[in-house]
């Protein structure tokens, strides 16, 4: 799709009203909890009480016995094939060995969720625990303790190689090292996970919360052997993902229990079980040295990232290479030696989080951007400044940078509203202290393939059928209509979408990688785009017009200029149905993989990243010096998405990423102790902000300016940015306030009091180190 | 072990059969048909099953059923059908305070409760905060839910 011809719409760029709205508000709406089918069996699930263990017996007969209970499953009922998205070692129960606390070891299906979950306390089984890997750094050297049968825990190791980099650190005015730690967030979407697993002719079909029904379908496939298309996922209204749900989740072992029984039977996690079963953002070390001039131009970079795997590879391998990308920031460093790796440790799986890896290397590039800044007495702005990567560019898997880069337009908003705030009156009996930072990034929008079905009806009606899954953001309920009727000169009111399944639309490879918006976006568009090609051939034919002249407006085929022209676009579509055919086309898309060049990238799963976006937050915290407390007073998000389609829904993304991001950086954090239980698997304990929490006011703003050359209608992706960049502002503004860099995340009173604490201990005062922990040798290859 | 019992919600009495330990929540589910109520956490940390009882907002994960016989419970559903939380749920929908909707409905039930409790226009946002402090929103970030509560307080009733 070209950017000329940027014009004005009458859809696109307005404020959308969400569709699905008042249903949702109205408790109308329909999550797969709420669907309960006759004859339906509840399932619970028995699982592992250790982190790693040989399973020596289950004694299922106690719980089979009970009254109510239909069927209890162990391994040894089911197929032995494995499943994952990139690696295939999970079991649909855990066979011989056990591997983390929480893993699926057998499942009760009973009438009644009560009788199902007395059953499962009744299983016996019999497991000899031994010596968990719970450490991540323990995980990545040991070759004693081992969480799969294989020589090493590391289960992905990606290299990206550019220039010369000994060369360049070598001689270099000066090398400069950063280290960060960070930790595990749940998703904490507020629907646990659900499926329902439904008996049908030579398969089954799931309902089922997911953000991936196409991704589920494909995998169950392979797994239960069965073609395709006998597998249906239909996916009711599913509340909130945020990349926890585009697992399998429990789909496998509903499945098996359906196919077990020939009844549906529903999985439902209490919270406590989606917390300690559920994969969330990961743990992880990044170790970052640039070498530099004396301009704090960074010439070099060498980075070594681990992240911790969990006790299965679930997304890991692929956010893998996602973060040895993301080693650069939004900065231009020509020569790079990157390492990624993932690590199995027997803890629960870590997998997608909005933004997967983002946070971390947010946090880690943008430290180490105010390093460089401190040790050449330079303002880190400037520092940033004199990188920032953009048009011509090449970034670090040497793919050519086509899009203006605007990191700066955004900082320098940014930078302008810190000064504001700087400026502002204190209340006087306010006595916390003031902290100001900022922190940038790029990212990139994910252009996996997609198709969508246009028609138009006789009425002059349309309807889609997409194969995308409304989460939440609106994206597929609410702006994909409006772009069919920005095409098609129609009313949104007179498209109607089909959508939540595999059942009435074609592929889309789901909600995730801020991809909706732009890749499903473009099928539509593409499909829209052919129905009105269509629509003009027929009108052609009956005005005796060219084609080319004719365009689609209010519900009207008129020759261009010459407003009331032509003809209604229902009597259009009405005759084509007559005459030629119905008027319907599927458009299909799939990013075009762009040459990349100069790079050598060994073990990455992907080779470029997609449409980059530019990306400012800036933040003003107050500490409370006593307790440690930090509180965010202000908060401002400019972003670079390219076009925006709906600035309402678009705020609603920002806004609730920022949250989300806060949280990540203050409050939460999933513990997992030396045994590798979860000690906070709770919304008690596991503390996402409230409404009480939130800065008064988050100030979101677009450049509008940099429309993608190949989204629809010029946009790009969003919803990720947004949760990427909080931890590293709130960072940076810690910094400023207490003179010394956090380098562990989360930046919670206990770390922010330690921080205090370290500082005030350091040798010799005015001599920065580099980080507050004893440091470390260079960045090990 | 099971009794009868009637459970008054929305206006109408619902003769339905209950354990001693059936929640409030399960009974509106799956005794009375009324999903609207949701079951984020069953903990009582959430808010997303909060009803309200004889006004009061409860969460319904934590109270028996049959300690609401003889009180008056009310569900968004019946809430938004008219009055205050019709209006509370169109302000809702013009600040786009509503994404997955899985909080929704608890939030307006918690609105309703601090709007009964207070005259028009009267809620500050510390008391909006501190009515809907045990509501999480996963996705909105809460600025826009605060907007449409200031909105519905202020509005004429
Ligand atoms: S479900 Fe009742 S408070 Fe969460
Ligand atoms: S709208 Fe999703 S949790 Fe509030």
């Amino acid at each position: 799709m070209s950017d000329k011809d940027f014009g004005q719409y009458q859809n696109v760029g307005r404020r959308l009203i969400r569709r699905d709205a008042v249903e949702r508000l109205t408790g109308h709406t329909t999550y797969t909890e709420d669907i309960r089918l006759p004859g339906m069996l509840h399932g619970v699930l028995v699982q592992s009480p250790v982190a790693a263990g040989r399973i020596r017996g289950i004694d299922v007969d106690r719980a089979a016995a009970l009254d109510g209970v239909v069927k209890v499953l162990t391994a040894k009922d089911v197929t032995d094939r494995r499943y994952g998205n990139y690696v295939k070692d999970q079991p649909i129960f855990a066979r011989d060995r056990v591997r983390f606390v929480g893993e699926p070891v057998a499942m009760v299906a009973a009438t009644s969720l009560a009788v199902a979950r007395r059953a499962a306390g009744m299983v016996e089984i019999d497991i000899e625990a031994t010596t968990p890997v719970v450490d991540l750094r323990e995980a990545l050297t040991s070759a004693e303790v081992l969480v799969h049968d294989r020589d090493t825990n590391v289960i992905e190791d990606v290299h990206i190689s550019r220039g010369d980099v000994d060369a360049v650190f070598a001689t270099a005015h000066a090398v400069v090292h950063t280290e960060i730690e960070s930790h595990r967030a749940h998703q904490a979407y507020l629907e646990p996970r659900a499926v329902t697993a439904v008996p049908a002719p030579g398969g089954f079909s799931l309902l089922m919360s997911t953000q991936q029904p196409f991704g589920v379908r494909a995998q169950l496939a392979e797994l239960f052997d069965l073609p395709t298309g006998a597998i249906e996922v239909r996916v009711p209204a599913v509340g909130g993902g945020f990349g926890g749900k585009l697992h399998l989740l429990f789909a496998p072992q509903a499945a098996a229990m359906t196919l077990a029984t020939s009844r549906p039977v529903q999985i439902v996690c209490s919270r406590a079980e989606d917390m300690v079963t559920g994969n969330p953002r990961e743990n992880s070390i990044v170790r970052m040295s640039s070498a530099v001039d004396e301009s704090g131009r960074i010439l070099a970079r060498r980075c070594d990232v681990v992240l911790d795997a969990g006790a299965y590879a679930m997304d890991t391998p692929i956010l893998t290479s996602m973060a040895a990308f993301y080693a650069t920031g939004p900065y231009r460093i020509d020569a790079l030696d990157v390492r990624g790796r993932a690590v199995y440790t027997n803890t629960c799986p870590t997998g997608s989080f909005r933004g997967p890896s983002g946070p971390q290397m947010v946090y880690a590039a943008e430290a180490q951007i105010e390093d460089i800044a401190q040790r050449l007495g330079l303002d880190p702005a400037e520092v940033r400044r004199r990188n920032f990567i953009g048009e011509g560019d090449r970034g670090p898997t040497g793919e050519l940078i086509t899009l203006r880069g605007t990191t700066d337009e955004c900082m320098r908003v940014v930078e302008s509203r810190l000064r504001q705030w700087r400026q502002a009156d204190v209340p006087r009996d306010d006595h916390r202290r003031r902290g100001y930072g900022l922190a940038c990034a790029w990212w990139s929008t994910l252009g996996t393939p997609s198709a969508a079905t246009v028609e138009l009806h006789e009425d002059g009606t349309a309807t889609l059928s997409s194969g995308g899954t409304e989460i939440g953001t609106g994206a597929i309920s609410t702006a994909l209509p409006s772009m069919v009727a920005e095409e098609l000169g129609l009313r949104p009111d007179r498209v109607v979408l089909k959508s939540g399944g595999t059942r009435d639309a074609p592929y889309d490879s789901g909600s995730r990688g801020s991809r909706t918006m732009f890749a499903t976006g473009n099928a539509t568009v593409l499909a829209a785009r052919a129905v009105a090609e269509q629509i003009r051939n027929e009108a052609s034919r009956l005005l005796g017009v060219d084609p080319a002249d004719l365009v689609l407006r209010e519900g009207r085929v008129e020759v261009e200029g010459a407003p009331e022209t032509g003809m209604t676009i229902a009597d259009v579509s009405a005759s084509a149905h007559m005459r030629s055919g119905p008027v319907v086309a599927t458009g299909r898309y799939r990013a075009e993989l762009a040459p990349v060049e100069g790079s050598d990238l060994r073990g990455a799963r992907f080779l470029r990243l997609g449409e980059p976006t530019f990306h400012c937050h800036g933040v003003e915290i107050a500490l409370d010096e006593e307790t440690g407390r930090v509180d965010v007073l202000n908060f401002i998000a400019v972003h670079d998405v390219g076009r925006v389609v709906n600035p309402v829904g678009a705020r609603g993304q920002v806004e609730g990423g920022v949250v989300q991001g806060i949280g990540y950086a203050l409050t939460e954090n999933l513990r997992t102790n030396d045994r590798g239980v979860i000690v906070n698997g709770n919304f008690h304990d596991y503390r996402l902000p409230t409404i009480a929490d939130v800065p008064p006011h988050i100030e979101t703003l677009f450049i509008e300016t940099n429309h993608s050359h190949t989204g629809p209608f010029g946009a790009k992706g969003l919803g990720e940015p947004p949760v990427i960049l909080p931890a590293a502002a709130i960072g940076s503004a810690l910094r400023d306030l207490l003179g010394v860099q956090p380098y562990h995340l989360p930046l919670d009173a206990d770390r922010v009091v330690l921080t205090m604490a370290e500082r005030d201990a350091r040798p010799t005062p005015g001599q920065p180190p580099s980080t507050t922990r004893p440091p470390e040798p260079e960045v090990e290859r | 072990m099971t009794t009868h019992m009637t459970l008054r919600v929305n206006g109408s009495d619902h003769d339905i059969t209950v354990a001693p330990d059936t929640l409030l929540l399960d009974a509106l589910r799956y005794e009375c048909g009324l999903t609207g109520a949701k079951l984020g956490c069953g903990t009582g940390d959430c808010g997303a099953c909060t009803v309200t009882v004889d006004g009061e907002a409860v969460n319904s994960c934590l109270v028996y059923a049959l300690e609401c016989e003889g009180h008056a419970v009310e569900t968004v559903e019946g809430a938004t059908a008219g009055g205050i939380g019709a209006l509370v749920a169109e302000e809702f929908v013009k600040a786009d305070a509503v994404q997955c909707g899985f909080c929704s409905p608890g939030i307006i039930m918690s609105t309703c409760a601090l709007l009964a409790r207070t005259e028009p226009g009267a809620a500050t946002d510390e008391d909006i905060k501190e009515a809907l402090a045990g509501n999480l929103c996963r996705c909105t970030g809460y600025l826009p839910i605060l907007e449409a509560v200031r909105r519905a307080s202020g509005a004429p009733r």
